[in-house]
């Protein structure tokens, strides 16, 4: 008997080093290398939390919110208005990090806090979703410009148009409008003002020279096919209903009759935001710097040799106090607007094997956009013209004051490395082309002027939407050049495939 | 069991259409489809449910599988089982009905109540071809509005057509000859998705929105799309979701003679907007709007 409960000490001695060391190793088993070198600098994974320090911490951290209640109750008993806050309150949701999540969105512009919206919005209970924005996002209920300043969705013209001559450019904004004009109903919420993006509707003219007058005219078509409203006009017809346009060199113009026209983007945006925060999203302060992978030797897809898959399973996110964390997500989505393709570039699409070789075609491009003051320009009927060249412009106010710019050359590309406006392109390129299509703006004065962003798709112009070949829970949701106002409504169907095909498989 | 208690079975007919160039599994898994929609009608609620906005499923594109799912490549075997298994999942629909807590303090179901009540109404107001086939777009705008207690008078004549209790007298066959004039909305609350059933209306000169509080900015974006080029009166009096810029969005219409905004928002940028309509198009005349002296107003 001695003998068999001496057995069972060394067993039990041997189970619980046993059982340290497997627990020790469970939070250590993810094999994880960042990528180094090529885009950001090396970063190390951040070492997991002790679990029974965690523990402890979140349990002190409850103890404390508890009394902060009861003596706050107890004050609002007694009638004693007093405003203090003990424990400093925590950014976040639940009062730490989230280190895990179901869904991580890596971008909170327009795209990732719409993508947030919707994903909530279909399963608001069976999900988690947290949004990794790097620009200081507003935590407080006030507005306030200043925010989100790199952010290429506030710089952005907002307009909205149907005049595309992809199909699906023309259904996504049609459904887009159909999304504005309800966005009441759709956005808002309780205890807030409902969500109003002043919306203007005006139409787009879309002037072309012989050249171009063949493929307006089936463009037209299209969209009257799939029901948007427009007039072809000739250049009879334009002179009379805009008296204020030259109409040398143009053989054919679209003019918009509906659902079109320009509203604050950054209004929706607000209203995206306080609409998922107040579904249950969680928006981190902080840039996404690297994934941690995890190999997976069992896993089998076309296309990949067996035994060597590997999957994304973290991302590295740096907050704004320099701390380095990770986040555990079960999906990814790269919703990072111009920043796209770095992003993609530590998740090693682009410097991979096989399908991980090709890159992200999606490149940060700056434009110009400048406010003019023209004293007799044209009137009240200036929709937005885009001339045969690029130039646009549209009335903004009822004061005489204009937005133009126009989408420079190729060669003329200007550098991305700052926001700086040059306003020697508008000397030379914007306001020639403006003053020969309408002789009012021969006199003109340039009051301010900003520059942005697009996220230019060099592959076709047009967005990427769904998931990466190689891995199974990354998506890409991007390269919008432009079009990101509208595109952010319809991302519900890519959350559709997102939920529908994948996770519930 | 014989060969006359198989007569005795009742024989039930199930009219399925297959259609063509369909292969074996699609076939039988296409059958068990249309099994189940003929016979559980009620359980619709758990067939996948696209939710969004209404989309044709002739327009519907399927998007093109580049990647076969496993179970149909050359070489893999399957059981008989998975003719049964979905295709795509459970519905998210069931599953976000099934976890939301239902609210039952009176002011969620008041809201629940007006939500609903909104939903029905504007539901009411889809626009129906059939109505528009039948009857021609002029007839159908009619039926449409006279239904719901508004009051249309024709070309040519002078009487108003209004709804008596549940009656009115409109032809109920097409007839070229009647062709809409007048519209005067009076107490039908009318919502943008009712105005689809209002197109193609050529010779609508006269047009009352009055007290119709849905009325905003998109409204007038509509009208001036749908009526540009004959409209001649608009009242939008009362409706006050209107601001200056669905005013400025009225430059389309180039036949209008009278507007009227009595009691919508008063501000500068309206009464400049108003100020600016009516220097584009000089025989415009705008009622009900204030204007300040010309020092006080900002250019």
């Amino acid at each position: 008997m001695f003998i068999s409960t001496m057995f069972k000490a060394v067993n039990t001695f041997k189970c619980r080093k046993f059982i340290k060391v497997k627990f020790v190793n469970l939070y250590k088993n993810a094999c994880f290398c960042t990528n180094k070198s090529e885009v950001s600098s090396s970063y190390e994974p951040p070492k997991p939390e002790n679990p029974f320090k965690r523990t402890f911490r979140i349990l002190g951290n409850d103890m404390k919110t508890a009394k902060n209640k009861v003596q706050s109750f107890i004050t609002k008993v007694q009638g004693v208005r007093e405003v203090t806050n003990k424990v400093p309150k925590s950014p976040y949701r639940d009062g730490v990090f989230p280190e895990h999540c179901d869904i991580a969105i890596i971008g909170g512009g327009a795209m990732g806090s719409s993508i947030a919206y919707w994903l909530k919005q279909r399963a608001p209970n069976a999900i988690t979703v947290t949004v990794i924005e790097k620009d200081p996002s507003v935590n407080q209920n006030i507005v306030s410009w200043g925010q989100y300043v790199d952010a290429s969705t506030v710089l952005s013209v907002g307009g909205l148009r149907q005049q595309f001559s992809l199909e699906e450019n023309i259904r996504m904004s049609l459904f887009g409008a159909e999304f504005l004009r309800n966005i009441k109903q759709h956005l808002s919420v309780e205890g807030h003002d409902p969500p109003d993006v002043q919306f203007t509707p005006f139409g787009y003219l879309c002037l072309a020279s012989e050249e171009g007058a063949q493929q307006l005219e089936e463009n037209a078509n299209l969209q009257k096919k799939l029901g948007a409203k427009n007039e072809l006009l000739t250049p009879v017809k334009l002179k009379q209903k805009f008296p204020w346009i030259n109409t040398d060199g143009i053989a054919l113009g679209c003019h918009g009759l509906e659902n079109e026209g320009w509203f604050d983007p950054w209004s929706l945006l607000y209203a995206f935001k306080t609409k998922a925060l107040s579904l249950g999203v969680e928006y981190v302060d902080g840039e996404a710097v690297g994934f941690e992978f995890k190999k997976m030797p069992d896993m089998l897809t076309e296309g990949v040799e067996p035994g060597s898959y590997e999957a994304v399973e973290k991302v590295l996110v740096k907050t704004e106090s320099g701390e380095l964390r990770s986040i555990k997500f079960g999906f990814v989505i790269i919703a990072a607007g111009p920043h796209s393709a770095r992003v993609a570039k530590m998740a090693r699409i682009g410097t991979g094997e096989g399908m991980l070789s090709i890159p992200l075609p999606v490149e940060p491009r700056k434009r110009y956009v400048f406010c003019i003051n023209c004293k007799n320009g044209p009137g009240l009927n200036t929709p937005l013209t885009i001339d045969p060249s690029g130039a646009y412009f549209r009335r903004e106010g009822l004061a005489g004051n204009y937005i133009c710019g126009r989408s420079p050359l190729p060669e003329e590309e200007p550098s991305v490395d700052n926001l700086d406006v040059d306003y020697d392109f508008f000397d030379k390129n914007v306001w020639p082309i403006l003053a020969k299509r309408v002789p009012a703006f021969e006199s003109v004065k340039v009051k301010s002027a900003w520059s942005g962003y697009y996220e230019y798709n060099t592959y076709d112009e047009n967005g990427i939407v769904g998931p990466h070949p190689y891995y199974t829970n990354l998506y890409i949701a991007t390269g919008f050049s432009g079009h990101v106002i509208y595109v952010s409504m319809l991302q519900e169907f890519n959350i559709h495939r997102l939920l529908v095909e994948a996770s519930w498989k | 069991m014989g060969i006359e208690s198989f007569r005795r079975v009742p024989f039930i007919l199930i009219k399925i259409i297959i259609p063509e160039n369909m292969s074996c599994e699609k076939t039988m898994r296409y059958l068990i489809q249309c099994g189940h929609k003929q016979f559980l009608p009620y359980l619709k609620v758990l067939c996948t449910n696209r939710y969004c906005t209404e989309v044709k499923p002739e327009t519907k594109s399927n998007p093109t599988l580049w990647r076969k799912p496993w179970a149909h490549k050359e070489g893999e075997w399957f059981s008989m089982f998975r003719l049964f298994a979905p295709e795509k999942g459970g519905s998210l629909e069931v599953i976000r009905i099934l976890q939301n807590n239902i609210n039952f303090s009176p002011q969620a179901i008041q809201k629940w109540i007006k939500k609903t009540k909104r939903e029905a109404s504007i539901l009411d107001m889809k626009y129906i071809p059939e109505r528009h086939d039948i009857l021609g777009s002029n007839l159908a705008a009619a039926h449409f509005l006279v239904h719901r207690g508004a009051a249309i008078r024709f070309v040519g004549s002078t009487e108003w057509i209004k709804r008596q209790g549940d009656e009115y007298d409109l032809p109920n066959k097409y007839n070229p000859d009647y062709l809409v004039e007048a519209i005067d909305i009076l107490d039908m609350k009318l919502y943008y998705e009712g105005f689809q059933n209002m197109t193609n209306l050529s010779s609508l000169q006269w047009l009352s929105l009055q007290n119709c509080v849905e009325v905003d900015d998109w409204f007038l974006d509509k009208i001036s799309c749908e009526y540009q080029s004959s409209l001649e009166y608009l009242d939008i009096g009362n409706c006050v979701q209107v601001s200056h810029r669905g005013i400025s969005a009225l430059y389309r219409m180039s036949k209008l003679r009278t507007l009227k905004v009595h009691n919508i928002a008063n501000s500068q940028m309206f009464q400049l907007a108003c100020l600016m309509l009516e220097d584009i198009h000089p025989q415009l005349n705008i009622e009900g709007v204030t204007y300040l002296d010309s020092e006080n107003q900002s250019v």
